[in-house]
């Protein structure tokens, strides 16, 4: 069932803030579905339709009647559909498909197209990685492997009786050990391991946080009073997103490192996994369009950041309370003073037609993306 | 360097460089000391530079005509007896005030536009002043006395003067003699095209403009003439002009609104029939349906405000303009996008690669894209002016030929190759005819793929 009502800005729970969805409608920037399970209802909410405070709650169909939508966002919304979407990972990988085809533009094509690539190779990377430190527990170093050439007969008939060997130690049937190892590197993908040569997309994401808040502190220094704070609740929601990340991760680390007893227990850690993963992403969703947008700020005038500090104050992904048993009584109501100063000037989406010029602005978004 | 052929070939291998090239060409030409093959050479590459807008060294001569330069026209475009002031008569009104002011005024302001700072306008301000104040004294006591028709002499320099070039250094003078009025308005309200006027700005407008009347009329024509050229919808300008209250007679009061309306209105009209003229030379559809635009947002706010006066010049003046930018956008804007639209996307010549046939690239799609929006603006455009039926039979056509292009020959077996022509096609569409048509398109081409809801 889904709420009706958010308790003022802070949402109850994940289910209640939505998943943030990549459209390419001005009206429609950084829309959050939320999803009733059952009935596989879904609706919007729309934080930058009116220009005013508050958000609009709308199902599909309402927005279709209301709005002119891009032929990118009628497909993605489709898509959506057809693949249940009901968690931020499967919606990137949707928003991928759907940018990939060339919807978004030529552009964004190409780097969604390089991103789904990208991200296939470094789950296999991961499942590498796995397997290297599987071989360890069979006592066959991996630097002896590789050096033989790890596509060799000789080679690969060495990594099966040693998997075997492995599979034997941790009472593993051998068939399953590969598809536990498989189903764990797909699903811890997205933060990577912690000895990989590069972090995962939501370990960069939860790193670029701290840069974010740093920035938007160094600019509000000189803005006036009202924007300042606007801007230092942004770099607090921020901070505090790092912090309750970092800690999560630090929980799918502790799990990896001890492999063998988790592929012991397989249900229980990998159950404990897929839920730290999902919250990750859950805290995570959002941030890559707003840290995308404060960045290009960076090149601006000092007016025009106080304009994204403003502008993009409803987008901000602020975690729900049912997570939030770090943040304090006085940064709620900081929240509450800082909402009844913010004024945003009305967009021109009356005029129905769509603004294009604004459209390929946040296309060009998508060809950014990460 | 020395024959203008070099110099005209600086200028036309100029605009083959990168944006960054060309500015450094643009700054080393500027330190060169024949202004006039400078500006022949600036001339060619304006267009280019007026979307660059390179930070530009401020000269004493630069400084001097800041406050008229809103009213320059290219040579080949101007007009006399509407008030604006042609490039040519730059140099000779140089030469005239180099030798009529004193040097060291010259020497102090060269000076001091080395130690300022040229961004910030008060400063420049401050250093004009003095400069234009002389420089206008000087030049009206120059025109009332010395200058005849014909050759004349100027401290060591002989100047040709024409009925017109005497008309232009006059109206220099008269703008000169109000640059404090001018250069005052320019710091306190926005950057040119000025888009629309707030309170404060009328108020400060009104005050100086009743000041001004309080001397001449004459004076307020000529300040207004000048504002009127840095307006985006000029006729707000008028409007506030019309509305006021000014110590004269209400007859002078509405031949001044006249013939300031009117002067504004034939400037449009004739940049009007040189943008019809011009059809062989628009290169760029993007730049061409820009400029019209602008124009049609200038032309209607004289009509909303000109046309209460149901004076038949106007009207005509009027009719022609709007007449000319259609023709412009429709013969010139509309066939110029259309063409390269579909020459972008043809499929180039040639064998098809190991992994299919041969695609248009990220570039080349970003181009015809471009076209589409471009066409996009002329729909606008050609709405405003009454020629929207026209306009949807060349778009219809347009999106008709996409249609029918988004099944490729040869890719019947190439399912992912079809599918990505189809976007590409709907993509036009959707930017041509929005994206419900789109929509339609791609439901059509795609038997049993549910249509989006």
């Amino acid at each position: 069932m889904i709420p009706q009502k958010m308790t003022g800005r802070v949402a109850n729970n994940w289910i209640e803030r939505g998943i943030a969805v990549f459209f390419t409608t001005p009206a429609l920037t950084q829309a959050r579905m939320r999803r009733d399970d059952a009935s596989k209802r879904c609706e919007f909410v729309l934080p930058s339709l009116s220009g005013g405070k508050g958000y609009y709650v709308m199902p599909w169909k309402s927005i279709m009647a209301s709005i002119t939508t891009t032929l990118h966002d009628r497909v993605l919304f489709e898509q959506i559909q057809k693949n249940d979407v009901d968690d931020p990972i499967k919606m990137r990988h949707v928003t991928l498909e759907v940018a990939a085809k060339g919807l978004a533009g030529p552009r964004a094509a190409r780097k969604a197209q390089e991103i789904l690539d990208s991200e296939k190779h470094y789950q296999l990377l991961t499942t590498f990685l796995l397997v290297l430190q599987l071989l360890k527990l069979a006592d066959l170093p991996p630097n002896e492997l590789i050096a033989q050439g790890i596509a060799t007969a000789n080679a690969q008939k060495r990594l099966k009786a040693a998997l075997k060997d492995v599979a034997v130690r941790l009472n593993v049937p051998q068939d399953d050990l590969y598809v536990r190892i498989e189903a764990l590197s797909l699903l811890i993908a997205p933060i990577g391991l912690p000895h990989a040569p590069e972090p995962g997309r939501l370990r960069l994401l939860s790193d670029d946080l701290l840069q974010f808040s740093g920035n938007v502190r160094g600019w509000t220094h000189r803005m006036p009073e009202e924007i300042a704070h606007l801007g230092e609740f942004e770099a607090g929601i921020a901070d505090l997103t790092n912090r309750i990340t970092t800690k999560t991760m630090q929980k799918v680390f502790q799990q990896t490192e001890a492999l063998a007893a988790m592929l012991n227990a397989w249900e229980k850690h990998f159950n404990l996994i897929r839920h730290e993963v999902r919250q990750l992403a859950w805290m995570l969703d959002g941030w890559d369009y707003l840290i995308s947008v404060f960045q290009d700020a960076a090149g601006k005038t000092e007016r025009e950041r106080e304009a994204v500090i403003a502008d993009n104050f409803s987008l901000l992904p602020i975690p729900p309370k049912d997570q939030l048993e770090i943040i304090s009584d006085q940064q709620m109501s900081t929240l509450s003073v800082v909402q009844k100063r913010w004024v945003r000037a009305n967009e021109d989406w009356r005029s129905g037609l769509l603004d294009y010029e604004q459209v390929q602005r946040n296309e060009g978004r998508k060809a950014e993306m990460r | 360097m020395s024959s203008l052929d070099d110099w005209r070939n600086v200028a036309t291998a100029s605009l083959g460089l990168p944006d960054k090239r060309l500015l450094d060409v643009v700054k080393l030409v500027e330190q060169a000391p024949d202004r006039g093959r400078v500006c022949e050479v600036l001339d060619r590459i304006r267009p280019r530079l007026v979307r660059l807008r390179p930070p530009r060294a401020l000269t004493v001569q630069r400084l001097l005509f800041r406050p008229v330069e809103d009213l320059f026209d290219p040579v080949e475009r101007y007009r006399a007896k509407i008030g604006r002031l042609s490039r040519q008569i730059v140099q000779p009104c140089w030469t005239i005030i180099r030798a009529l002011v004193a040097p060291p005024l010259l020497r102090r302001t060269d000076e001091r536009l080395r130690t300022i700072d040229i961004l910030d306008p008060n400063e420049v301000f401050a250093t004009g002043l003095p400069l234009w104040q002389t420089a206008a004294e000087q030049l009206s006591t120059f025109l009332a006395t010395d200058a005849g028709i014909g050759r004349c002499q100027v401290g060591t320099e002989q100047v040709t003067i024409t009925e017109d070039v005497r008309q232009q250094l006059l109206n220099i003078a008269e703008i000169l003699a109000l640059a404090t009025e001018v250069e005052t308005v320019k710091l306190h309200l926005s950057e040119r095209p000025i888009g629309s006027l707030s309170q404060v700005d009328i108020d400060l407008l009104s005050t100086i403009i009743s000041r001004l009347a309080a001397d001449s009329t004459r004076k307020v024509q000529t300040f207004v003439l000048v504002l009127l050229a840095r307006m985006a919808r000029p006729g707000d300008l008028l409007q506030v002009l019309a509305d006021m209250a000014l110590p004269c007679s209400s007859a002078e009061h509405a031949g001044l609104f006249k013939a300031v309306g009117s002067n504004a209105l034939a400037a449009l009209t004739y940049e009007a029939q040189d943008l019809r003229q011009q059809r062989n030379k628009v290169t760029d559809p993007i730049s061409g349906a820009e400029t019209a635009e602008h124009l049609v947002t200038r032309l209607m706010s004289f009509e909303r405000t000109l046309g209460g006066l149901r004076d038949r010049t106007v009207t005509e003046q009027i009719h022609s303009a709007r007449r000319d930018i259609g023709t412009f956008v429709l013969d010139t804007v509309v066939a110029k996008a259309n063409q390269e639209l579909f020459q972008t996307l043809a499929p180039p010549q040639g064998p098809a690669t190991r992994t299919g046939p041969a695609e248009p690239t990220v570039e080349q799609v970003e181009k015809a894209e471009k076209c589409a929006l471009s066409l996009r603006r002329c729909a606008r455009v050609t709405e405003a002016i009454g020629l929207r039926r026209e306009m949807e039979q060349r778009l219809a056509i347009i999106c008709a030929e996409l249609e029918r292009q988004a099944h490729p020959a040869g890719a019947e077996a190439d399912e992912p190759l079809q599918s990505r022509q189809m976007i590409r096609s709907a993509r036009l569409i959707e930017l041509l005819a929005g994206p419900d048509e789109a929509q339609r398109m791609l439901t059509a081409q795609l038997p049993g793929r549910n249509p989006a809801p």
